[in-house]
């Protein structure tokens, strides 16, 4: 359906115009989207109070939150953002009024995206327990000091948009908090892949150093890791660490909580709290050069990008695969996949790395 | 520094998003991503926290872009308005997932509901209306003819139980004196010999004359819960007593009679209870009226004609159609 055979859109018009027949119509129309928006964040009684509420707000002075549509959209689609807009306004002004509804307002519009966004910095199975860490320790963060940080909101721009961005800086944080103490050692960092996923689930996740409990938690692969060959990756990595590193599973398969990891840790003398050996060391530097250069290239190219591409950097940094945004920017994922290589291409003109990858290949 | 090592970084920056999301990405590369947020959130931070100044246009180009519709116009601006601006980004990131949620699990909004907010809208818009009270028009109308309908039955239901007592069977002794005279049109001398026979403390015999078959359900609809009144006759002897025979019979009659009447008229009625029965039997019936008046299950986002007829309705397209 194309918007101008949009049959709501005649409806929106004379609903604009103080059409009551046509705004009653128009109601009717779009009930089931507010509906379902509603019963997404609250249930019962609840849903029905954010219902009368949304559509108040819909309906205020003929529809005037609906006087930005401009007749490009489907206006189902352009009324589910306004929807949605209004069920944040909602939000944050029962937090101005009740502390208490307004946070569980809060949670239920906001947890989706939160745990979206922890996902995006914390992936894998191996961070199943930082991940639940992270939201708490966000929630946490919301709530302190009577939810200062949801209450800075001036007013201006949009209350969502506001929110997931001190959502976004505070799982950041979160995650800068732990990652330091995450940092494989450099004799770990030498091996394969598999032999380093099980240096996290042993060291890391305290999971007992068996084939039968770590092959259920190891990264999916094809074809999946043999009992066998888990074992032998177990065998390398107790070979190559350091003598007196010994911070391993007192439990038969069970993760442990961050804190009480910390004092396992601590206990064990690991990696956090163990000097670092000078290649250690090295690495760690090397690693930090190439940060801030991959950093500096970022910062030069980014300007010289056109729209498009730049969209798709940032959208890259935040971890979003594909599939997310090749809606995001309106186009096919074919078409993203191209985008990316073209990005890359500008990347490696901006720092050089062309000549830089060309000779190294030809050294080869 | 090895500058390989920085464009192998950015490479797989680059690819990152093409990858399978379920794959870690490398500690130097998550890295990286946190620290360019971290600036960019920095760098953003004196801007305000949402650099979109027109929110409208914003989501009029976002609805177009994702309406399938004058994509290379709303790109453009989505564009514009996305580039250098987390909170935007991420406010466009969730909207969309917010869409693709109501589209995957679309409700039917309850028809109470919108009757509701229809009809209260209405209220507001004329003034002359009485009150802005919380039900809605058409929903007290409902309800009004169900408690008519309710309270009609509960008359007949009385009639059907008051009707046996009035007529009782022939062998049934004593036979009770106002039941008696409330026999239609009976010979005098029989009426006589019957009251003589009666014995004093039973009842008076008060001509209470036996109320006609088409008024007793009327009487019983218009007041059903007065046990006073549940009667007709009852209160219709008393009258009648208080001009005939002595004011004390005429009350011993009828509260005798009022003793009969109660239990057997309304079993639930007379009191508050009865009310309330009333009331819950009022709202059971307006809601199978309402469940009557729904029609079907209609398909996702059905347009709002369908809800006259959804049977015909063809199943209409989803929500931020992709």
């Amino acid at each position: 359906m194309t918007a101008a055979s949009d049959p709501d859109r005649a409806l929106l018009q004379s609903a604009l115009q103080g059409d009551t027949k046509a705004a009653d119509a128009l109601t009717r129309a779009l009930a089931d989207i507010v509906w379902t928006a509603c019963t997404r964040i609250a249930r019962g009684a609840d849903a029905e109070v954010a219902f009368r509420d949304t559509m108040a707000g819909l309906r205020a002075a003929n529809f005037a939150r609906l006087k930005g549509y401009d007749g490009r959209a489907r206006v189902r689609v352009y009324a589910a953002l306004v929807v949605r807009d209004l069920l944040s306004e909602r939000v944050m002004r029962l937090l101005a009024l009740d502390a208490d509804r307004g946070w569980r307002a809060f949670e239920a519009f906001f947890c989706d995206d939160m745990r979206r966004m922890i996902l995006r910095q914390l992936p894998g199975s191996d961070h199943d327990q930082d991940r639940e860490d992270a939201y708490q320790s966000v929630c946490e963060a919301l709530l302190k000091n009577d939810m200062q940080r949801l209450r800075a909101y001036s007013g201006r721009g949009s209350p969502s948009g506001f929110i997931l961005h001190v959502i976004e800086n505070l799982i950041i944080d979160h995650v800068r908090t732990i990652k330091p103490r995450r940092r494989l050692p450099a004799a770990i960092q030498r091996l394969a892949d598999l032999d380093q996923a099980v240096f996290r689930l042993v060291y890391w996740q305290r999971l007992a150093p068996e084939p039968s409990v770590l092959c259920g938690r190891l990264p999916r692969s094809e074809p999946p890791h043999a009992a066998i060959a888990v074992a032998a990756a177990i065998a390398r990595v107790r070979a190559a660490l350091p003598g007196g590193y010994h911070a391993e599973a007192r439990g038969q398969g069970r993760a442990i909580d961050l804190s009480a990891a910390d004092n396992a840790v601590l206990a064990g003398g690991a990696e956090d709290f163990a000097v670092p050996t000078p290649e250690d060391a090295l690495a760690a530097g090397q690693a930090d050069g190439a940060l801030e250069q991959a950093l500096a290239a970022l910062a030069r190219a980014l300007p010289r990008l056109d729209g498009t591409e730049r969209l798709y950097l940032e959208f890259a940094l935040s971890g979003r695969p594909a599939r997310e945004i090749a809606p995001l920017l309106g186009l096919p994922v074919e078409q993203v996949h191209k985008l990316a290589h073209k990005v890359k291409r500008r990347l490696r003109e901006e720092i050089g790395g062309d000549d830089a990858v060309e000779k190294w290949r030809l050294s080869v | 520094m090895d500058t390989k090592h920085v464009a192998a970084l950015l490479d797989a920056l680059c690819e990152r998003p093409l990858g399978d999301s379920t794959d870690t990405p490398s500690e130097e590369l998550q890295a990286l991503c946190r620290a360019a947020l971290a600036r960019a959130g920095d760098a953003s931070a004196g801007a305000g926290s949402d650099a979109s100044e027109d929110a409208e246009r914003l989501t009029a180009a976002l609805a177009a872009l994702w309406s399938n519709t004058d994509q290379e116009t709303a790109r453009r601006t989505v564009e514009a308005a996305l580039t250098g601006s987390r909170a935007a980004r991420l406010d466009a990131e969730a909207a969309r997932a917010f869409l693709d949620a109501i589209e995957q699990s679309l409700q039917r909004a309850p028809a109470h509901l919108v009757d509701e907010v229809t009809a209260g809208a209405g209220r507001v818009a004329t003034p002359s209306r009485p009150t802005l009270h919380a039900s809605s028009w058409s929903v007290r109308r409902w309800g009004l003819a169900a408690t008519c309908a309710v309270l009609l039955v509960a008359g007949i239901s009385s009639w059907s139980i008051y009707r046996p007592r009035t007529e009782p069977p022939a062998d049934l002794a004593p036979m009770q004196p106002a039941a008696i005279e409330s026999r239609s049109s009976p010979p005098a001398a029989e009426s006589r010999s019957s009251t003589s026979a009666a014995p004093v403390n039973a009842a008076v015999p008060v001509r209470t004359p036996a109320p006609p078959p088409a008024s007793a359900p009327a009487l019983a609809a218009a007041e059903p819960c007065e046990p006073h009144r549940a009667d007709g006759s009852v209160v219709a002897a008393a009258k009648l007593q208080d001009k005939t025979a002595g004011e004390a019979n005429a009350r011993v009659a009828a509260e005798k009679s009022k003793r009969e009447a109660s239990p057997a008229d309304a079993p639930d009625c007379g009191a508050g209870a009865g009310v309330e029965a009333l009331k819950a039997r009022a709202k059971a019936a307006a809601e199978e009226a309402a469940a009557a008046r729904a029609p079907a299950k209609p398909g996702l986002a059905a347009p709002a004609a369908s809800r006259a007829a959804p049977a015909e309705s063809p199943p209409p397209p989803p929500v931020g159609a992709r």
